[in-house]
């Protein structure tokens, strides 16, 4: 079994239906990405995921638990972050109370993370009596993974964690994801930087308008028609 | 600026100097003030205090605009006067049972609405407030209504009757010092590490794994629970009690010290009411209209020029 399944999810903003009718899974160890216009529900489906908003029907099964109906503390206990397209921080808090705050669930070795998040990014270290608000942008984002990952989770998702980052930063960040994600994390990622995100991951969903039109392994992905035509540039 | 409180702190830092100095001045001010009419004034004052304290938590560190707080101190104040004429209970028994009677309304109405968008809180802790008014002016059987509750018994301790006003001012000042040491704690802990986070970003709060209604209610009944010790306090003070106590415009008075001192600071709550119910109480003798639009201007100036009020002033000197 995937380590996380969606069933057939349907997800509406009262009326106006945001992801319809969605399957798609994420295997252990895996980084899946998911790639759409804007407006095409990729943030909707990590919000559904995460019990932020609830789906109409369709069903959310991590770990063989279903977590469809379950409260967002109680589906980050069980092992999902998710770092958030925006207002991914608190800005008026300390770089380590942000850290912190990432591990308001957890009782033991918080510590022990926190080191590893520190030999992760460096910077976080030097900077972590400096408000969040105060980073460049970059380091911003390296903040809102490492707050993620200050939970321990077993499945990272990411909303477009390349918006607004220079080029080589961009690079950069991709090659931590990775990183992740062959140290065993296994990642949903959400973007709209197609080459990049091909570049790092196994497979990818095309969503639009809610609905996946194609799933396939990046490879193929890379070699299709119509992704190539919308997504990379021709 | 800080808004987590340090975990470790010298025994006797800066703070807790200064803690110390303002509770010295506190226990020496009715030495100081003789006349009869001011120490019966720093009574109010004190209780007036325990009420915006308890409000600061949901307003300062839930982030929460609850304009009911002088509703839950008339529940409290009607529950303590109603156990000691009707039952006997001593007003020892009877603040219990005001903290429990205001807690317990106010999760009844916070269970709801907390789960509604912020601005659906302040319309329905500002409705709840306006029922309760109505509720204490029509439930004769318990309240009398206008006529109000007289005969209130005095505190006893032992059998020393706290009858004077320098004794109930230190009776007051006591539950203060509780209080605050209580919210300390609540703010060191997990709980106040949740409600900061809340009002720093309810959904990011949210998305990485705090359950915000559950703390928010608990915010909204720490608050009304105090609101309960106050009306106890005011109960026994005055002996006697009636609704044109607890209205909306006491809320709005509560709230706007509490802007005014600072909302999220330990200090600000007790720095807020004593300057404004002293100010209050001059401009009413003086013109009662001109004193409630004085309010207004206040509110609005605390809104517009220091978001965290007389004591985000204070922070921005020394750090300067
Ligand atoms: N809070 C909301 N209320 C109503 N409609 C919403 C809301 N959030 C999103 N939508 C709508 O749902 C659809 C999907 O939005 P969503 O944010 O999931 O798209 P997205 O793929 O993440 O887009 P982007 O790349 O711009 O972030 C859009 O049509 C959007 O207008
Ligand atoms: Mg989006």
């Amino acid at each position: 079994m995937a380590l996380l399944e969606i069933k057939s999810i349907s997800v509406f903003y009262n009326k106006i239906k945001a992801v319809d009718n969605l399957t798609l899974f994420v295997e252990k160890g895996e980084l899946v990405t998911l790639i759409g216009a804007n407006g095409a529900g990729k943030t909707t489906v990590l919000r559904a995921i995460s019990g932020l908003i609830r789906p109409r029907n369709g069903s959310i099964i991590f770990k063989g638990i279903d977590i469809t109906r379950m409260r967002p503390d109680k589906i980050v206990q069980l092992g999902i972050a998710h770092c958030p397209e925006e207002r991914k921080l608190f800005p008026r808090m300390k770089v380590k109370e942000n850290l912190m705050m990432g591990a308001f669930l957890r009782k033991e070795g918080v510590g022990k993370t926190l080191e590893w998040i520190y030999s992760l990014f460096p910077v976080l270290k030097e900077r972590e009596n400096q408000l969040a608000g105060s980073l460049s942008g970059g380091e911003q984002q390296m903040l809102a993974i490492g707050r993620a990952l200050m939970s321990q989770p077993e499945l990272l998702m990411f909303d477009e964690p390349s918006l607004g980052l220079a080029p080589n930063l961009v690079k950069k960040l991709a090659s931590t994801i990775k990183n992740l994600n062959q140290q065993g994390l296994s990642v949903l990622l959400v973007e709209q930087n197609v080459e990049i995100a091909f570049s790092i991951s196994n497979r990818g969903y095309i969503l639009e308008n809610g609905k996946v039109v194609l799933s396939d392994s990046v490879e193929e992905l890379k070699e299709n028609d119509m992704v190539r035509k919308a997504y990379l540039g021709g | 600026m800080k808004l987590l409180p340090d975990s470790k702190q010298p025994f006797l830092s800066k703070t807790r100097i200064f803690s110390i100095i303002i509770f010295l001045f506190a226990i020496l001010l009715p030495l100081v003030i003789v006349d009869d009419y001011f120490r019966y004034l720093l009574v109010i004052t004190a209780i007036n205090a325990v009420l915006v304290i308890g409000l600061d938590i949901t307003l300062g560190y839930a982030g929460r605009i609850n304009l009911a707080q002088a509703g839950f101190w008339g529940i409290g104040a009607y529950a303590s006067a109603v156990a000691s004429l009707n039952w006997g209970i001593p007003f020892w028994g009877g603040v219990v049972f005001a903290m429990i009677l205001s807690a317990a309304m106010a999760f009844f109405i916070g269970y709801p609405s907390l789960k509604l968008a912020g601005h659906y809180f302040v319309i329905i802790t500002f409705v709840f407030g306006i029922i309760l008014t109505i509720l204490f002016n029509n439930l004769l059987s318990i309240t009398r209504g206008p006529m109000g509750l007289p005969g209130i018994p005095p505190v006893a301790i032992g059998h020393y009757q706290i009858i004077n006003r320098v004794p109930y001012y230190y009776l007051t000042l006591f539950f203060i010092l509780l209080v605050m040491i209580f919210k300390y704690k609540l703010i060191n802990s997990r709980l106040g590490r949740a409600l900061i986070a809340i009002r720093e970003g309810e959904a990011l709060a949210e998305s990485i794994g705090i359950n915000t209604h559950k703390y928010k209610i608990f915010a909204f009944t720490i608050s009304a629970a105090i609101a309960g010790i106050a009306g106890a306090l005011y109960a026994h003070f005055l002996s006697y009690i009636g609704p044109s106590s607890f209205t909306f415009e006491q809320s709005m008075e509560l709230f706007t010290m509490n802007l005014i001192g600072g909302a999220g600071t330990m200090a600000g709550p007790i720095i807020g009411t004593a300057l404004l119910t002293v100010f209050a109480e001059v401009a009413r003798n003086f013109s009662p209209a001109l004193a409630r639009i004085a309010f207004g201007l206040f509110l609005v100036l605390a809104i517009i020029f220091t978001p965290k009020g007389i004591m985000g002033l204070i922070e921005k000197v020394r750090n300067r």
